[in-house]
C-alpha cells in the first residue's frame, strides 16, 4: 500500500529542494562559462564538479540567461560539427560578482544560524 | 540516429513557431555530442535501445517543449486578487438579486414551485457571469502586461501610502475566534430587521414573506391554521423600539466602525430589552393560537401545543444566552473604557 503521508512529504521535499536550488544554479552556470561552452559540454563539466543539471533544465536556461543578456552565444564548427557556445557576457559578469558576494552573505549568515 | 529525429520531430510540436528552428538545431546538436560521446566511451555505435534510454531520459517532447516556454497563465498574480474579489461581489450581487426576486414571488404569493425555480435558476445565471468577468480580466491582464497600466497607476503608490489612511478597526464578532465582523454580514443582518420591522408593523405582503422566512414553504399555505396570541400585543411597541435600536446600529455599523462605544451600546440596549420581552413572553400561556373559523380546530389543538411549549422552552434558552450575551457587552464597553485603541477586532 502506498504511504500518502511519506510520499506527501517526499514530493514536499522535492519542492523544497528544487527551489533551493533553482538560484545556485543560476550562480553555478554563470561562473562556469565565464570559460566558452556548449550545451551538453557544459552539462559535463558541471557534472564532473558534482553539479548534476538535467538537461531539460540546463538548454532552455541558456537561452533564458542569453535573453535575458547575462550571456553572449554564437553558432560555430567544432569537430566538423555546428555547435552554439555560450560565454558570459559583460553585464552578465558584473551580476554574477554581485550574485557570489549576496551568496556568501547568505552562506555565513545560515552557518551562524542553524 | 531516425529515433532522434521522431523525437526532435514532438518536440517540434509543441514549441512556438518562432523559436522551433533555432531551438530544435541546438537541442538536437547537444543531444548528437551526448550520443557521441556514450558511443566513444564505449567504442562502437549505440544500438536502438540505448539511444531510446538517452531521450527517455531526456523526458517527454511535451515536458521539454514546455520548459522552453515561458510560464502562461490567464490571469496574472498582480491582477488575480482584485479578479477574485470582483467575482466574489457581482456573484454576490447576482445571488442577492435572485434571492430579492424570489422573495418578491413569496410575497406576491406565488407557487412554490416558481419560487423555487427563481433560486434554481441562479445557477443557471453563474457561469456566465463567472466566464464574462473572467474574459474581461484576461482582456485585462493582456493589456496590463502589453502597457505596464497596472505598474503605472501604482507607481507612486508606495510613496503616497499612509497607515493612518487605513480603516478603523471593526468590531470583534460573538464569535470564539473573534474576527471582525464583515460589512456583509452586517448588511444582511441590516436587510432582516427591516424585513421584521415591517412585517411587525404590519405591511401587507411582507408578512406572507416572514412567514415563508419562518416556517418554510408551509407559510405559503393560503389559509395557516395558526396565528400570534394575545400575548404579542403587551411586546408591541418594545418590539418596535427594539428593532430600531438595531437597525440604527447596523446602520452606524456599517458607515462608522470605529464607534465601538456606540456599537456596544446600542447592542447592550437590544440585548437588555430582548430579555425583557422574551420575559413577557415565557409567562404567557398560548404564544400562538388557532385561526378563528379553522376547519378541523381538534385535529390541530396537539400540533399547537407542542408548538407552544417548544416555543416556551426556546425563548427560556435564548434567554439565557442573551443575558451571557449582555454580560459580554458590559465587559466590552468596561475594556473599551479602560484602553481605547486596543478595543476592536482583537477583542473578544
Amino acid at each position: 500500500m502506498v504511504d500518502l503521508a511519506k510520499l506527501a512529504d517526499s514530493d514536499l521535499f522535492e519542492n523544497l529542494r528544487m527551489e533551493l536550488r533553482r538560484g545556485s544554479l543560476i550562480i553555478a552556470v554563470l561562473a562556469q562559462l565565464r570559460e566558452e561552452h556548449y550545451g551538453y559540454a557544459l552539462r559535463k563539466a558541471l557534472a564532473e564538479l558534482g553539479m548534476e543539471i538535467e538537461e531539460s533544465t540546463l538548454y532552455p536556461l541558456l537561452r533564458r540567461l542569453e535573453n535575458q543578456g547575462l550571456l553572449e552565444s554564437e553558432w560555430r564548427e567544432e569537430d566538423k560539427r555546428n555547435k552554439r557556445f555560450y560565454r558570459l557576457s559583460k553585464e552578465g559578469a558584473h551580476i554574477l560578482k554581485q550574485l557570489l558576494e549576496e551568496w556568501n552573505s547568505l552562506n555565513s549568515s545560515l552557518k551562524r544560524i542553524v | 540516429m531516425d529515433l532522434l529525429e521522431r523525437y526532435l520531430q514532438a518536440v517540434r510540436a509543441y514549441l512556438p513557431k518562432s523559436q522551433q528552428e533555432d531551438i530544435l538545431k541546438e537541442l538536437g546538436e547537444n543531444l548528437r555530442a551526448q550520443i557521441e560521446d556514450q558511443e566513444a566511451g564505449l567504442g562502437r555505435p549505440l544500438n536502438e535501445d540505448e539511444v531510446a534510454a538517452i531521450l527517455k531520459k531526456h523526458g517527454h517532447p511535451l515536458f521539454v517543449a514546455s520548459r522552453y516556454r515561458q510560464a502562461r497563465h490567464l490571469i496574472g498574480s498582480t491582477l488575480f486578487p482584485v479578479y477574485w474579489l470582483v467575482v466574489k461581489i457581482i456573484l454576490g450581487i447576482v445571488g442577492f438579486g435572485y434571492v430579492v426576486s424570489a422573495l418578491v414571488l413569496v410575497a406576491q404569493g406565488k407557487s412554490i414551485l416558481e419560487v423555487f425555480g427563481a433560486i434554481f435558476s441562479y445557477i443557471g445565471a453563474v457561469l456566465p457571469t463567472f466566464a464574462a468577468v473572467t474574459i474581461t480580466f484576461a482582456i485585462l491582464d493582456i493589456g496590463n502586461n502589453k502597457f505596464h497600466l497596472l505598474e503605472r497607476a501604482t507607481k507612486n503608490a508606495n510613496e503616497t501610502f499612509s497607515p493612518r489612511s487605513l480603516p478603523a478597526l471593526r468590531p470583534a464578532s460573538d464569535s470564539p475566534d473573534g474576527k471582525p465582523i464583515s460589512r456583509s454580514r452586517t448588511a444582511f443582518e441590516l436587510f432582516w430587521s427591516a424585513a421584521f420591522l415591517l412585517w411587525w408593523i404590519r405591511v401587507g405582503p411582507i408578512r406572507k414573506l416572514a412567514l415563508f422566512v419562518v416556517l418554510g414553504p408551509v407559510g405559503l399555505a393560503d389559509k395557516i391554521p395558526f396565528q400570534l396570541g394575545p400575548a404579542w400585543n403587551a411586546v408591541y411597541w418594545p418590539v418596535i423600539f427594539l428593532s430600531l435600536v438595531s437597525i440604527v446600529q447596523q446602520i452606524v455599523m456599517l458607515l462608522r466602525p470605529d464607534r465601538l462605544k456606540f456599537y456596544s451600546w446600542m447592542r447592550l440596549i437590544a440585548n437588555g430589552g430582548s430579555v425583557i420581552v422574551l420575559y413577557v413572553l415565557t409567562r404567557a400561556n398560548e404564544l400562538f393560537v388557532l385561526t378563528p373559523g379553522v376547519a378541523d380546530a381538534a385535529k390541530f389543538a396537539e400540533t399547537l401545543r407542542i408548538v407552544n411549549q417548544a416555543l416556551h422552552y426556546g425563548m427560556i434558552f435564548t434567554a439565557i444566552l442573551t443575558v451571557v450575551e449582555c454580560f459580554k457587552q458590559i465587559l466590552r464597553l468596561i475594556r473599551i473604557g479602560r484602553h481605547p485603541a486596543t478595543a476592536a477586532s482583537t477583542m473578544v
